[in-house]
């Protein structure tokens, strides 16, 4: 759910929300209002609207078009997966106090150093550290760029998940995939251009996390359901065929443009017009384009797919692939919760195994379709975890939220790949080089885009809004 | 907004009109209200502060734009200097630079900001547009003068059909009927269209369609919505504001009664139920949620909701700062919040459904039998109560004559009971009991042991059939009890409704090695679950055995084994049953086989012994068992010798005498069973609901939070309303009824201006301030300020007459030209600000869904109650809730509830009905004044594809095929006259006819098609019928119900 209304600012979205105004021109000109200006009296205000979802240039030149965004929900953490800390081996199980701004309001303050129960190994040539359970995700090390820098405002799922998504921890606020198709149109007309695939249960924070927010609805992410049909009431009645919906949908636009012809100012009646073609579009084409059932059996494999520990999130990074070869531009994959505040060795095993082989084989199955260079994959959590737990002994260790530290790693068209940039201090409580806030990251996966994070505002409730909220930098050392 | 203002400069520039929207445009977010982001320590929104001396000169000289800084930064050329500055993105245009200039040199008069200003009523203009076709009222004189000054034209009035079609939609929510149209079209007297207002406005449905925009406005749900979002009672509210908008409740008083009903004195029963707008906020009872932090969002969320819907002030802004734009500091959002953190309500909502304070509240026609009989309950029991300080002699007697205690009378929820006591009574040594050893089934002997109420019955030797099965279903409740001993440690079945083999569907209560067990299916694989306690019944002693099952009431579980009154841990039973479970095989004791065979079915491993049988038809919470199980304390209290019992065990016993033997408190029990009976229907009829309750013994008062954090606690602040409006009476309390009196008070510039625009925005589409929640600064300017404020006054003056507000509106000129436009005025004016023609936008979610309901003939029209599940996909509650949720598994209604309108249908904050959400239905977790109006193919495949839409074209259909004259084209005015208000025109017919013929010869071909066509839905349809013929014309209502013009008002 969105919590906006906990915060000010962000809890009126609903009073901001685009007029209908906005809609005109949501999907102006597509395959529809050409097919049907023979039987419009008047096409004009159809034909000569600029269509948002368009493709168009960014500001710059882009190094990536496409993005896929592997959120992992719940905050992995750095310390048990990309960042070791030899240190914490020594301190184990020592107890102290924390104190002030770093006292989790879930704790007392006393506090327990936890070593990771993993072990870690120097992959490929550029010597990653990763720990050894990463065991496909090693073999393209190479083409990871690791960050450590990061640091967020929030130490709460919901907020730091608005931040991380949208910018803004109050919620309410545009999503990633929605700036980026606000910035650069769609590459397919018949798809929505932000595609979410949720877990079953949403994230914390829920549909707010994929959000239009003050932008125009069609920049909105449509999430795919987990269950049931991927989207609703896709398919037509039971005893109608495509044929018989294709002709029912000609009938409509008959009457409709019938009815245009006589009234050529009813403005929403082209736009209505072309949502029936391309909600038919998507009839034909989604169900298709979702359907695993057609790729070889070697592909499959590859992903996971098939068996129980990775087919669910083999299934998604398989998705993610086909929707960018479709043109989506922006497909946000969500796992988790990986919100392991105890037993993390089960947890972050279990959710590692979950994962490892699914995302080794997007990036290895995207290369050899020669799509990597011009798709950005990001891997991150909503913040990393802290080296030290509030529960003393047993195998109960775990790690709780820490807003100071995590990695992140990029892949794909733009990065710097084979670089582990940044670093943690030697217990990885706190991010010491290369430290940037969230939203400078948020202006470099722009940048890579070709976006301007400074150039890509929209004027809402008094002021230009933008990504960043108010200007951030681009970190320079991740784009190759 | 870039509406013209009047054509011709005015004699002298007016800053609210002419200055201000440029300076807030480009000025003020560095040089306005906010200290945090003022640059170069200036501010331009007040005259002291602009034209203030400064170290050069002020920013602005009244009367000389020479000596005004502000004059020469904008006109700068250095890109370090001039303003705007460059990187803001801004600029400003010469029209304005000369606007500004002007004003300076006439003197730079500064205004309030407009809303702020009370409203005066202006003189009607004289002058105007002629609105050709209707009488024009006061509302044509304003926009016709607008328009003459545009110069665009007014279009004629709409043609009949189309205009009650418009109207009755607006009105009601709802299409007319064709009868009402045929009426409509005939009666061309002058007044026709007035009495028709009239009719309409009167209406149940007119009442239901304005409360459901107003629930929007206070978020009103029936989930708490944060966290496990359980269900939450409070629909009676809901029927309040029904009920309001039906008797038209002066808008002054509906405002009162919702945001202090209880505070009035002596408040009605209504009067406390709307105070339940209070209730409306989502809340919370997450384990670790920090009561502080929620309680300042609760505060918050009200004031923001308060703001919104009566002040049209973005308050919220200030709660972390300085409001940017507008006149409201911090300390005046945390003053307004004072008067919401002063009352009962607990931060943690407790996950229950009536969280405190509540309300029960009768049905209409039940208030004066429930007030006698809660009278007549009190009296019962103070009768129970004098016999029982009366009955201590009588104890006495029973205690040293009884032989036997005596079995409890039944409650008004006992189905049945089977006493379960031995014929061959023949006492063991309660020693050798606990023996362990093993009895032989077959020996002679058949060891019985005493029972609280008599020899008890061995099940290991009588196995039987007790009765007819019994379902688990969805919406009851079914409870098993009775009491059992063992020795050894047993296994096997003590009461099941399962087949041997346990394959098919049922349920059992078992014992595993001495362990109280249980195992439900539904036999399909979506629940086999089985679940068995840690620890094993103490052998040799009384133990009280009871299973509730609950999907009647929304709890966190459903099903749940106690044993001596203590749940047992059975957690791999689910807590929810997502399905009904159907037993085949008949309700048994001790064994699951119809016949039982010593050898294979019996218990084994030890001896079971079970008495007093009971099924209830209610559920069972852990403190209502208390009562059943303390028979087992009571019965040791019964076998310890006299002198040995402890004044609880002697207690106990009387407790057990005077609820079991004595015959007088007997009697008095069942007079008061009786009145509990017709109490507990009076209550199903009836509802609880949550409602807002002031502290008596503080006042209200909140810190002012830095930053908006809960945890930094600023200056305390004492309960007051903003500042920069008028002040509270001096001798008013500092409370909600203050605060709500405040808002309604002749005085205030701002309730009676939001309140008549948001209505002007029911029925236009936009208001005549478009942001209808935001009247300030940043909000859009009004497009007929003057007709607002008359508007404003008029609402006021009538004594808040709401409805003599919706009819001045609906019988305008103005609302009743045809909305037809021609390309050259689209131009001119795309978003009808001007109101050139009339409205004309596509319908609201519910009003999509009412209207096929009513077209088809499904929809039922009972109003209020609880609310209703209608159809939704599968998942969508499951896929997002908490497993402990109350609102975990969709439980669709059957029959009535299904084709209830929308604004009945069980909100779940954070899982909204998917197609509603689709078309735009707010998910009620924010007030929301104003909704999206999307247009997106999403939105094409709900109508095309939803169930219910399909299912409605069939119901459309049919009522076509039976009720019209066969004809082609008769048949089709029918479809298109419930669902247009008009006939389709020749060539239509011709396009329609194609699709007819051709569908129809394709069914004809493919009767399976049509057969699975005709099967969505839940209603039936006239078996009669032709089914090729039926399918056609259901494919011709669904595509007809999906022309724009169809969902399209």
């Amino acid at each position: 759910m969105s919590t906006n209304r906990y915060f000010p600012c962000a809890g009126a979205r609903a009073l901001h929300a685009p007029t209908r105004r906005d809609f005109l021109y949501s999907l102006g000109a597509s395959l529809g209002s050409v097919a049907f200006s023979a039987l419009l009296g008047n096409s004009a205000h159809a034909a000569e609207k600029p269509n948002p979802l368009a493709p168009r240039p960014g500001h710059l030149p882009a190094k990536a078009k496409n993005c896929i965004f592997l959120m992992m929900e719940g905050g992995p953490s750095h310390l048990d997966t990309f960042d070791p800390k030899p240190m914490l081996a020594k301190l184990h199980l020592q107890e102290f106090t924390r104190e002030g701004k770093q006292k989790s309001a879930m704790e007392s303050g006393k506090r327990y150093y936890v070593r990771s129960p993993f072990e870690f190994i120097k992959a490929g040539q550029s010597g990653a550290d990763m720990a050894t359970n990463w065991s496909h995700l090693a073999k393209v090390a190479d083409d990871l760029c690791f960050y450590r820098g990061c640091q967020v405002d929030s130490v709460n799922h919901p907020t730091a998940m608005y931040q991380m998504n949208c910018g803004n921890r109050f919620g309410g606020d545009p999503g990633l995939g929605a700036w980026v198709n606000y910035g650069l149109g769609s590459l397919n007309q018949d798809l929505p251009g932000f595609i979410v695939l949720p877990e079953v249960s949403y994230p914390q924070g829920g549909t707010a996390n994929w959000s239009n927010g003050y932008l125009p609805a069609s920049f909105q992410g449509t999430p795919l359901r987990a269950k049931g049909s991927p989207i609703l009431d896709l398919a037509p009645p039971a005893g109608v065929t495509p044929e018989r919906q294709r002709q029912n949908l000609d009938l409509i636009a008959q009457l409709n443009a019938t009815h245009a012809a006589q009234h050529p100012g009813f403005d929403e009646l082209a736009a209505r017009m072309d949502n029936y073609e391309l909600a038919f579009r998507m009839q034909m084409q989604v169900p298709e384009t979702l359907d695993l059932s057609k790729e070889d059996e070697k592909t499959k494999a590859l992903y996971g797919i098939g068996q129980d520990a990775t087919d669910s999130f083999g299934r998604k990074c398989l998705l993610a692939r086909k929707l960018v070869e479709k043109g989506v531009r922006f497909v946000q994959l969500y796992n988790g919760t990986w919100d392991s505040h105890d037993y993390i060795e089960r947890a972050h095993g279990n959710l590692v195994r979950g994962v490892d082989q699914p995302i080794a084989a997007l990036i290895s199955d995207l290369k050899q379709r020669g799509l990597l260079d011009s798709t950005l994959i990001v891997w991150c959590g909503e913040f990393g975890r802290t080296p030290d737990n509030g529960v003393r002994g047993g195998t109960a260790y775990g790690r709780d939220h820490n807003p100071n530290a995590m990695t992140m790693w990029l892949a794909g068209g733009g990065v710097k790949a084979g670089h582990t940039i940044g670093a943690t201090n030697e217990t990885g409580m706190t991010a010491v080089d290369k430290v940037h806030h969230v939203r400078d990251v948020h202006c470099t996966l722009l940048r890579i885009l070709g976006l301007d994070d400074n150039k890509l505002t929209y004027y809402h409730a008094g002021r230009f809004k933008q990504l960043s909220q108010f200007g951030g930098q681009v970190i320079k050392e991740l784009i190759a | 907004m870039t509406i013209a203002t009047a054509v011709g400069a005015p004699a002298k520039l007016n800053y609210n009109e002419d200055i201000q929207p440029i300076l807030a445009e480009n000025c003020f977010s560095c040089h306005g209200p906010d200290s945090a982001s003022r640059k170069g320590k200036l501010r331009l929104d007040r005259a002291e502060f602009a034209t203030a001396k400064r170290d050069d000169r002020p920013a602005i000289t009244p009367g000389n734009p020479k000596e005004s800084a502000v004059v020469e930064r904008i006109l700068s050329t250095d890109p370090d200097e001039v303003m705007p500055p460059t990187d803001s993105h801004k600029q400003l245009k010469p029209g304005e630079i000369a606007l500004l200039t002007r004003w300076i040199a006439e003197g730079a008069e500064y205004q309030p900001h407009w809303s702020l200003l009370a409203p005066r009523r202006p003189a009607v203009p004289a002058a105007s547009a002629k609105f050709a076709g209707s009488v024009p009222n006061q509302i044509d004189a304003f926009v016709g003068a607008k328009l003459r000054s545009t110069g665009l034209r007014p279009n004629a009035v709409e043609a009949p059909a189309r205009l009650l079609r418009r109207l009755t939609l607006d009105l009601t929510g709802l299409p007319p009927t064709p009868t009402e149209l045929a009426t409509f079209e005939l009666d061309h007297s002058p007044a026709a269209y007035a009495r028709t207002v009239d009719r309409l406005l009167t209406t149940a449905a007119c009442a239901e369609h304005f409360a459901r925009h107003w629930l929007d406005a206070v978020r009103y749900a029936d989930t708490h919505g944060i966290h496990i979002d359980n269900y939450r009672t409070i629909w009676p509210y809901r029927d309040w504001v029904i009920g309001s908008f039906h008797r038209n409740l002066p808008f002054d008083q509906f405002t009162i009664e919702q945001i202090a009903g209880d505070l009035l004195p002596e408040p009605t029963l209504d009067q406390r139920v709307a105070s339940g707008f209070n209730r409306c906020l989502p809340t919370t009872s997450e384990g670790g949620a920090i009561a502080a932090e929620y309680e300042a969002i609760y505060a918050k969320d009200r004031v923001d909701t308060l703001s919104t819907v009566w002040l049209g002030l973005t308050t919220g802004c200030a709660a972390c700062h300085d409001h940017k734009f507008d006149a409201v500091s911090q300390r005046d959002f945390y003053a307004l919040t004072a008067f919401f953190r002063n009352n009962t309500m607990p931060a943690m909502d407790g996950n229950v459904a009536d969280t405190a304070p509540n309300l029960f509240i009768p049905a209409e026609e039940d208030r004066a039998r429930w007030t006698r009989l809660q009278e007549e309950i009190i009296a019962a029991r103070a009768a129970l109560d004098s016999r029982d300080r009366a009955a201590d002699p009588d104890f006495v007697q029973w205690l040293t004559t009884a032989s036997v205690l005596a079995p409890p009378a039944g409650d008004r929820k006992l189905g049945s009971q089977l006493p379960l006591i031995a014929e061959r009574p023949r006492a063991v040594p309660v020693s050798a009991d606990s023996s362990g050893k093993t009895p032989s089934p077959s020996s002679e002997d058949i060891l019985a042991v005493d029972g609280p109420y008599g020899p008890a019955t061995l099940l290991n030797t009588t196995a039987f059939e007790v009765g007819p099965a019994i379902s688990l279903l969805r919406g009851k409740a079914e409870s098993f009890a009775f009491l059992i001993r063992i020795d050894g440690a047993p296994s096997g079945s003590l009461l099941a409704c399962f087949e041997e083999g346990r394959k098919g569907p049922g349920w059992e209560i078992l014992i595993e090695n001495g362990k109280l067990g249980l195992h439900v299916a539904d036999g399909k694989g979506r629940v086999d679950a089985r679940g068995v306690a840690t620890a094993a019944l103490a052998p040799g002693s009384w133990h009280h055995v009871l299973l509730s099952f609950d999907a009647a009431s929304m709890r966190s579980r459903t099903i749940e084994v106690f044993v001596d009154g203590k749940s047992v841990a059975n957690s791999t039973v689910s807590a929810h049953l997502p399905v009904d479970i159907v037993p085949v095989a008949p309700l048994r004791l001790g064994s699951r086989q119809a016949t039982p065979t010593h050898a294979a079915t019996l218990l084994t491993g030890g001896n079971v012994w079970v008495q007093d049988l009971r099924l209830f038809h209610r559920g069972f919470l852990a403190g209502d068992i208390k009562p059943l199980a303390d028979v087992v304390d009571t019965f040791a209290a019964w076998r310890s010798a006299p002198a040995q019992r402890t004044a609880a065990q002697k207690k106990l016993l009387r407790t057990h005498f005077l609820a079991s033997v004595d015959g007088a408190s007997l009697a008095y029990a069942k007079t008061l069973e009786q009145l509990l009976t017709e109490d507990d229907a009076l209550r199903l009829r009836g509802g609880v609901t949550l409602v807002m309750e002031e502290k008596k013994d503080s006042e209200a008062s909140a810190n002012i939070l830095i930053r908006g954090e809960y945890s930094q606690l600023g200056e305390k602040v004492a309960a007051a309303t903003p500042s920069a409006l008028p002040p509270l009476p001096a001798s008013a309390p500092r409370n909600r009824l203050a605060l709500a009196q405040w808002l309604v008070a002749p005085e205030h510039p701002l309730t009676a201006r939001v309140t008549v625009n948001r209505v002007w925005q029911q029925f236009f589409g936009t208001g005549l301030v478009e942001s209808s929640g935001d009247f300030g600064v940043t909000g859009s300017r009004p497009s007929h300020p003057q007709l607002l404020d008359w508007l404003a006054v008029e609402l006021r003056e009538s004594g808040w007459d709401y409805r003599k507000l919706v009819r001045l509106i609906v019988t305008s000129a103005t609302y009743r030209q045809s909305a037809a436009v021609s390309a050259d005025t689209f131009e001119k004016d795309p978003a009808n600000r001007l109101l050139a023609r009339g409205p004309r936008y596509r319908l609201d979610a519910e009003q999509l869904r009412d209207q096929v309901l009513a077209a088809s003939g499904l929809l039922v029209t009972k109003v209020g109650g609880r609310p209703v599940r209608p159809y939704q996909p599968e998942g969508v509650w499951e896929d997002v809730a908490m497993k402990e949720s109350t609102t975990r598994f969709y439980r669709q209604d059957a029959g009535d509830d299904l084709y209830r309108r929308s604004i009945y249908t069980l909100i779940k904050r954070t899982a909204p009905a998917p197609a509603m959400d689709i078309l735009n239905a707010p998910s009620r977790e924010v007030s929301c004044v104003r909704r999206d109006r999307t247009n997106t193919p999403l939105q094409a495949l709900v109508t095309l594809n939803e169930p219910l839409f399909v299912e409605a074209s069939r119901q459309l259909a049919a009522r076509v095929l039976r009720e019209a004259p066969p004809a082609f084209d008769r048949r089709l005015d029918a479809v298109s006259l419930r669902l247009l208000g008009r006939k389709f025109t020749r060539s239509e017919r011709g396009v329609v006819k194609r699709l007819h013929d051709d569908a129809l010869a394709l069914y004809r071909r493919e009767p399976k098609s049509a057969e699975k066509l005709l099967a969505t839905g839940a209603s039936l349809t006239d078996s009669t019928l032709p089914l090729p013929d039926l399918a056609a014309w259901t494919l011709v209502a669904s595509q007809v119900m999906n022309t724009d013009e169809s969902l399209t008002k």
